[in-house]
C-alpha cells in the first residue's frame, strides 16, 4: 500500500494506492496506517485499481476508515474498482457509503469542486 | 419412435470450469435441468424409449433420471467417444434403434417448445431429415415414414434452438422462462398463483416480501424481513438469511446467502457470485457472505476414520519388533536410507512432512524388511495418530506436477498403502488412477482391511520370488 | 467364468459368462495373449453374460486392450450390463474403447474402419 499527499487546487489530498489483496491478513495493519495518514490530511482518494480482491475483512477495514475520516470532518472517496471488487462492494451494499470513480483522475476533480 | 440425445462434453466444457461443483448436464434452468426439457420435448413427441448418449461420466446423470420410470419412458445409457460421428454413434446402437423411426437431438442447447402444441403430429408428417439446425445442435429424424401429403400440413409448431454458451445466456433464459413463457413448460414447484411456484418443505417467514414472478425449490429458507424478487429463481437447499434482498438472480442449489446482502442481477452459486453482464465472478471466502453447503456424513467418516487408526495401530504393533531388529541391522549394513519428504495431505493442497525410507532388497534382511514393508512402518505411526490414511490414493510428493494429479482427484485422501498395490499395479498394467477410483467407491472397513492384506500379501509374493 | 469363441463377419468374439474377478481374470489374460500371437488382433468382447467385474478383470481388458492397440488391432466390447458399464463409468476407462449394443455390429466396424 502506497501512500503520497498531493496538491490539487490549492489543497493536500492524500493518494493510498491499495495494492492485490487487502484481507484478514493484512486488514489490520491497513487500518493501522491509516490511522497514521489521517494525521497528514483528511481528505482522501483510494486508488483502488490495482487492488485485486477483498474480503469481508478488507471491506471493513475500508468503511472504517470513512467513519474516521467523517468523523474528522473530512472526505473519502474510491476510485478505479475492479470488477471483483466491484461485486463485492455490490454484495455487502457498501457501494452505497461511497463515492465511487471509475479512474484516479476523475475522482480528484470531484474532490476538488 | 425412439429418441437419442447426442451429446459431447465439448459443447458443455465451459460450464465446468464455471460451475466446478455441479454436472454441466444437470445444470438448471428454473430450476430443471436443461436435459430434462430435452427429455420433455422427446415425450411430447410420443418418444417412450429415450437413450443418453455422452462421452463422459454417466453418474451423476443416472443418478437424477434413472431408469425413466419418473416419466413413465425407458431411459437408458450408452457411452461414445468424442471422435465418433453420428453414423458411429447409429451403429454402437444398432440394437437400440433398430425397427423403429428415431428422433435425434444432437447437441446441448435450450429448446423452446410449448406443451400444448401437438409435436407427435407434428412429427409424423415431417419427412426424415434435419428438422431444426443451429450452430448449437440439431434436430433430426431417421426412417421416418411420413404419412400426410405436403398439403395437409398446417403451419408447424414452435420449435427453436436458444444455444446456452455463457453465465448470460444462462441468466437471459431463466428470467425468461420465469417471466414469461413457464406456461409452455412443466416446470417444478407448487403453483397457486401465476408466477409463483414454491417446492417442498420451503419455509418463508412471514416479514419476508415475495415480488412475483418467483421460483423457489425443495428445503429452502427465508429468514425474516427477506425481500425475494422479481424476476428470481432460488434452487434447491438454500438458506436467505434475514434481511438480504435477491432481484432479477438465480441463486444455484446448496447455496447459502447471508444477512443483509443485496443481489440484484446476479447468479449466486455456492462461494461463487457471478455477474452474467461481464462474466465476472468472485469466490468469496467469507461463510458468512455466500458459501456452499455440503452433506457431511461426519459420523460415517469418523466411524471410518478411527477403525483405520485401530487397524494402523494394530499394525504398528505387530511390526515394532521386525522394524526394530531389521532395521538396526540393515543400518549397519548401509542397506538402509531415510530423509524426510514433504507430501501433499489434502485436495486443497496442505502438505505434511513424513519420513521416506528406501530399503536395499539385498540379502535375506533386506528382502525380508522390503517383504514386511517396513519402509511404512514410521507411516504406520501416523496413520496411528490419524495423520494418514492407513489405505488410500498414493502419496504424492509436494510438487507442482503432482499439484496437477491433484486437480484430477475429487476427493484426495492419501494413504500408507494405496489401492494400486492391493490391485498389484503395476503388474496389472491398470493405471493408479482407475485402481483408486473404483476402490475409493467401495470405501468401507472390511473392504479397507482386505484390501491392506493383499497389499501385503502382494510385497511379499513379489520378494518371495527372490528369497532363496 | 466360460469363455466362448464364435467368428462372426470374419472377426474373432469372445462370449463372456459369470464373474470376471481376481480368480478369473488371470485365465482371460491367458486366453487374449494366446489369441493376440494367433495373429487375432482384432477382436470382439461380448460382456452380455458377465454379471460382475472387479478391478482385475477391468485392468485384463485395460491392458489388452492397450496391447491389442499397439499391434494396430483393437479390442471393442459389446453388451455392458448395469454393473459393468458402472465399474467402466467410475474408473473412467468408458472413454479407451468403442462400446456397440450388438456385437455383429462391433464385428462388422472393423471392415469399415
Amino acid at each position: 500500500m502506497e501512500f503520497r499527499v498531493e496538491n490539487h487546487a490549492g489543497r493536500p489530498v492524500a493518494i493510498a494506492t491499495l495494492n492485490g489483496r487487502l484481507d484478514a491478513l493484512n486488514s489490520r495493519q491497513f487500518q493501522k496506517n491509516f490511522g497514521r495518514w489521517l494525521q497528514a490530511t483528511n481528505r482522501f482518494v483510494f486508488d483502488c485499481t490495482t487492488l485485486d480482491f477483498l474480503d469481508s475483512s478488507g471491506l471493513g477495514a475500508v468503511v472504517a476508515c470513512l467513519r474516521k475520516t467523517l468523523a474528522a470532518g473530512g472526505d473519502l472517496r474510491l476510485a478505479g474498482l475492479g470488477p471483483k471488487v466491484k461485486l463485492v462492494f455490490e454484495l455487502t451494499q457498501a457501494e452505497k457509503l461511497f463515492a465511487v470513480y471509475p479512474n484516479l483522475d476523475d475522482a480528484l476533480v470531484a474532490l476538488t469542486d | 419412435m425412439k429418441t437419442l440425445l447426442i451429446i459431447k462434453e465439448k459443447e458443455y466444457g465451459w460450464l465446468r470450469s464455471v460451475f466446478p461443483a455441479r454436472h454441466p448436464l444437470l445444470l438448471t434452468i428454473c430450476n430443471k435441468p436443461l436435459l430434462e426439457y430435452l427429455l420433455d420435448f422427446a415425450i411430447l413427441c410420443g418418444s417412450r424409449e429415450i437413450r443418453l448418449l455422452i462421452d463422459g461420466s454417466h453418474e451423476d446423470v443416472k443418478a437424477y433420471f434413472g431408469d425413466g420410470s419418473r416419466w413413465a419412458v425407458k431411459f437408458t445409457y450408452a457411452p461414445i467417444r468424442e471422435a465418433d460421428d453420428l453414423e458411429v454413434v447409429l451403429s454402437k446402437n444398432r440394437r437400440f434403434c433398430a425397427g423403429s423411426p428415431l428422433l435425434i437431438m444432437e447437441g446441448l442447447f435450450f429448446l423452446h417448445y410449448d406443451k400444448k402444441e401437438d409435436y407427435a403430429h407434428f412429427l409424423q408428417t415431417t419427412q426424415s431429415g434435419e428438422v431444426l439446425a443451429s450452430d448449437a445442435g440439431r434436430i433430426l429424424l431417421r426412417g421416418a415414414v411420413s404419412q400426410c401429403t405436403p398439403e395437409s400440413v398446417g403451419s408447424p409448431p414452435p420449435l427453436a434452438i436458444t444455444p446456452v454458451r455463457s453465465i448470460s445466456d444462462l441468466h437471459r433464459l431463466s428470467l425468461s422462462v420465469l417471466s414469461t413463457h413457464a406456461h409452455r413448460y412443466v416446470l417444478p414447484g407448487y403453483s397457486n398463483e401465476a408466477g409463483v411456484y414454491i417446492g417442498r418443505n420451503v419455509m418463508i417467514a412471514n416479514t419476508v416480501r415475495i415480488n412475483k414472478p418467483v421460483m423457489i425449490g425443495n428445503n429452502v429458507r427465508i429468514h425474516k424481513g427477506a425481500v425475494i424478487g422479481p424476476d428470481t429463481v432460488i434452487g434447491n437447499n438454500v438458506i436467505v438469511d434475514a434481511y438480504s434482498r435477491v432481484r432479477s438472480s438465480i441463486v444455484l442449489d446448496k447455496t447459502y446467502v447471508g444477512q443483509h446482502l443485496e443481489i440484484k442481477r446476479k447468479i449466486a452459486c455456492g462461494h461463487t457470485l457471478m455477474d452474467p453482464g461481464d462474466g465476472t465472478a468472485v469466490r468469496l471466502e467469507d461463510a458468512h457472505l455466500l458459501s456452499a453447503m455440503t452433506k457431511r456424513g461426519r459420523l460415517i467418516r469418523l466411524f471410518q476414520g478411527l477403525c483405520h487408526r485401530l487397524l494402523a495401530a494394530l499394525l504398528w504393533a505387530a511390526l515394532a519388533v521386525p522394524y526394530a531388529v531389521l532395521s538396526f541391522i540393515l543400518k549397519r549394513q548401509r542397506g538402509w536410507h531415510q530423509d524426510e519428504e514433504t507430501y501433499f495431505v489434502d485436495s486443497s493442497g496442505r502438505t505434511i512432512r513424513l519420513a521416506h525410507v528406501s530399503i536395499e532388497p539385498a540379502g535375506w534382511t533386506g528382502r525380508l524388511a522390503a517383504a514386511l514393508a517396513l519402509e511404512r512402518f514410521p507411516l504406520l505411526g501416523k496413520a496411528a495418530w490419524g495423520k494418514l490414511n492407513l489405505i488410500g490414493h498414493r502419496l504424492l510428493p509436494a510438487s507442482e506436477d503432482s499439484r496437477h494429479t491433484l486437480r484430477d482427484i475429487s476427493v484426495y485422501q492419501p494413504g500408507v498403502f494405496s489401492y494400486a498395490e492391493s490391485d498389484g499395479w503395476p503388474f496389472l498394467d491398470l493405471d493408479p488412477e482407475c485402481s483408486e477410483r473404483f476402490h475409493m467407491n467401495r470405501r468401507n472397513i472390511g473392504h479397507d482391511f482386505l484390501m491392506v492384506v493383499k497389499a501385503m500379501l502382494n510385497r511379499m509374493h513379489d520378494y518371495e520370488k527372490v528369497m532363496p | 467364468m466360460k469363455i466362448n469363441q464364435v467368428i462372426a463377419n470374419g472377426v474373432l468374439v469372445l462370449m463372456l459368462d459369470g464373474r470376471l474377478d481376481a480368480k478369473v481374470a488371470p485365465l482371460l489374460q491367458e486366453r487374449l495373449v494366446k489369441i493376440s500371437r494367433q495373429g487375432d488382433t482384432k477382436i470382439v468382447v461380448d460382456l452380455s453374460g458377465v454379471d460382475f467385474l472387479d478391478s482385475s478383470g477391468l485392468g485384463v481388458l485395460v491392458s489388452s486392450g492397450r496391447q491389442f492397440r499397439q499391434l494396430h488391432g483393437d479390442i471393442k466390447l459389446a453388451c455392458l450390463g448395469h454393473t459393468v458399464h458402472r465399474v467402466f463409468d467410475l474408473t473412467r476407462t468408458l472413454g479407451l474403447f468403442d462400446i456397440y449394443d450388438d456385437p455383429m455390429e462391433a464385428a462388422l466396424s472393423f471392415h469399415h474402419g
